[in-house]
């Protein structure tokens, strides 16, 4: 028998959650301009707002009784929410709007995966849907920031690529029958490589390879053949190669990789300012809003880890990175007992896919790995991002055997 | 204000740490106790299957979480699972089939408790929930389904295991019979379909059951008696 540790107190936690908001929000209404300010407040308002409604829902009406994965998600969008608000006020509407869309989306999402006949139907229309965006993406994007990945409709721009990871790891994962029946990985190869294929000729290369480590995961899931996963690593490896020899611009982007310092004010310019102010914040930080590096290109999004460990502190960041590491481990733990493996699947691959954009965010900043451009889960500004990482932490909420409840089963 | 922001930048570290800590501390210890929500018991030597994932896997590979080492089972033969409104087991592709109660099941079928399940040559009986443990001590005394042959003449019982009995004159064979009008191979006895049949390989003399000669496969009831020659099986399942 295996001991059972009690859950998080979901008061107490709210408790302290609601303090962090109302404290950043207080900062970010006394630094703001008087026209941003009622901005704010109803940014963070709804916000609070919402998470009192989802808890009190979970606990009162479906009496589920861990939470310690949605206060993790919460904790993050609060911190990410913050830097939003403070460095870009005017947008902080925007980013609650996605927010919003992407606890929506995390509901709709943990309903459609109770019912694993519901799953099974929707798997060859999702993937259909996957391929179909991407391709329009492909044809109809707009290149922003070297990558043609970015669709323009009404004034709102969408990463249909973020959207498609959730997508991606929806159909790549499978019940223990199905993996039983069939053990080939054909199709789902072929699949992995069309999604990947797509958004290397959009030039996005660093949700490429998000893509192509979360279909290594989940190959590896599904039939444990080393081999089959060594020669598919190796042909892909050896393709990237190729279009670095043969496209030098795609090379030249990673030029300043592993010297940016010599690159100081020139391609390098973002990476050394990143690593400068993340180590002038110290343990601490020097206070929300007060940063320097708000002031550079693609603070929210890209460099944001580096505004989070000025502002916030290094203490503060490395527990953003341990929540991603929790995850993970947390996934893994718990796959084991998840009600069929297909939660197993895509509960660890989620859980490596926001650890890995992770990585590749942080690592990019810090010049240990060529910048990507990928964001920061949950903390960068950005409405596709934030959506996209919400229905990721649906799936892995779907491992934890108390999230549904089955009739068949005495409790 | 100055004293405000800088106090509060240790305040908000300290919340959010307390949060964040104190969460991934429980997800990382924090871990399901372990349930046993049926019992699979093995017709053969009352060997129980306690199935405590919500996905079981049966078959020959050493991978799967009931093995079986019987010929007649394929390496990745089903998969027993909890769903929403109960329990089913999957033929995954399979080459002998999975049969419930004697009928073979197409992909997959809901298991009630007690059914019979047969994974090849290899019987399960299906036990749901805690009562399983009741059940299984309760019926231990009694007998269970026990295919057999028992020589009428000396009451020798020959137990129906594996995938096939062979009957004949050869050395070698399960059931050997010396007489000379007996073939070297007279009969074989085989688990086909779910179910236990007889086929006849005589030429001098024609093996019968029940006083009717074997064409082809024919189906074995409990007490039917099969004869060859002078020699006389009755077919006995408890």
């Amino acid at each position: 028998m295996l001991k059972k540790t009690k859950n998080v107190n979901l008061v107490l936690m709210l408790f302290v959650i609601t303090i962090f908001q109302l404290i950043c929000l207080f900062t970010l209404i006394s630094k703001s301009a008087d026209e941003h300010k009622s901005g704010i407040i109803l940014t963070f308002g709804i916000y609070i707002l919402v998470e009192y409604i989802y808890f009190i829902g979970t606990r009162l009406v479906l009496k589920r009784t861990s939470f310690e994965v949605e206060l993790i998600a919460f904790m993050l969008t609060s911190i990410g929410l913050s830097i939003t608000a403070s460095v870009y006020p005017d947008k902080a509407i925007k980013q609650l709007i996605a927010v919003l869309i992407g606890i929506a989306g995390f509901v709709i999402l943990q309903w459609i995966l109770r019912d694993l006949k519901r799953v099974t139907v929707l798997r060859i229309p999702a993937a259909v849907i996957a391929v179909g965006l991407l391709a329009f993406t492909l044809v109809f994007a707009r290149f922003t920031n070297g990558a043609k990945n970015w669709i323009y409709i009404g004034g709102i721009s969408i990463q249909p690529s973020e959207i498609v990871k959730a997508i991606f790891i929806f159909v790549g994962a499978a019940t223990l029958e199905k993996l039983q029946s069939n053990k080939s990985l054909t199709k789902y190869i072929l699949f992995a490589f069309t999604c990947v294929g797509c958004l290397f000729l959009m030039y996005d290369f660093g949700t490429a390879l998000i893509f192509f480590f979360t279909f290594v995961v989940i190959s590896f899931m599904r039939s444990g053949d080393i081999r089959t996963l060594l020669l598919v690593c190796t042909v892909a490896l050896m393709g990237g190669l190729l279009i670095l020899l043969f496209k030098p611009y795609v090379a030249n982007r990673f030029a300043s990789y592993g010297h940016v310092w010599e690159y100081f004010d020139s391609s390098g310019y973002q990476q050394t300012r990143t690593m400068i102010y993340s180590a002038s914040g110290g343990l601490f930080g020097v206070g929300l809003g007060n940063g320097e590096l708000r002031d550079i290109f693609a603070a929210t999004e890209d460099l944001v880890f580096g505004v989070v460990c000025e502002e916030f502190g290094m203490i503060m960041a490395g527990a953003i990175l341990l929540s991603y590491v929790a995850l993970l481990i947390y996934s893994i733990r718990h796959s084991k007992y998840a009600r069929s493996s297909y939660y197993a699947i895509a509960s660890c691959a989620a859980a490596s896919l926001l650890l890995f954009q992770a990585a590749l965010n942080v690592f990019g900043v810090n010049d240990l790995l060529p910048m990507t451009g990928v964001t920061l889960p949950f903390i960068s500004r950005g409405g596709s991002s934030i959506i996209s990482c919400w229905l990721l932490i649906a799936f892995i909420k779907a491992v934890d055997r108390g999230t549904y409840r089955y009739g068949g089963v005495r409790q | 204000m100055e004293n405000f922001e800088y106090i509060m930048r240790y305040i908000l570290c300290i919340l959010a740490i307390a949060v964040i800590v104190n969460c991934v501390w429980s997800l990382i210890r924090l871990r399901p106790t372990k349930k046993v929500y049926a019992v699979l018991v093995n017709m053969a030597n009352d060997e129980q299957h306690p199935i405590t994932c919500y996905e079981t896997s049966v078959g020959r590979s050493k991978s799967c979480d009931v093995v079986f080492t019987n010929s007649t089972v394929s390496r990745s033969h089903a998969v027993v699972a909890l769903r929403k409104d109960g329990f089913y087991v999957f033929d995954t592709e399979s080459k002998t089939g999975v049969h419930i109660n004697g009928e073979k099941i197409e992909k997959s079928a809901k298991l009630n408790d007690g059914d019979v399940i047969a994974f090849g040559t290899a019987i399960m009986k299906f036990h749901m929930g805690s009562e399983a443990d009741n059940d299984i001590s309760h019926k231990k005394e009694k007998k269970i389904l026990r295919p057999r042959l028992v020589n009428i003449v000396d009451g020798v019982e020959f137990m129906l295991d594996g995938d096939y009995i062979t009957i004949g004159r050869e050395v070698g064979s399960n059931i050997e019979i010396s007489a000379p009008y007996i073939s070297r191979k007279q009969a074989e006895v085989l688990f086909y379909k779910g179910k236990w049949c007889i086929k006849n390989f005589g030429s001098v003399v024609h093996t019968t059951v029940n006083g009717e000669p074997i064409e082809s496969i024919t189906v074995l009831n409990d007490g039917d008696v099969i004869k060859m020659g002078d020699f006389a099986f009755l077919y006995e399942e408890d």
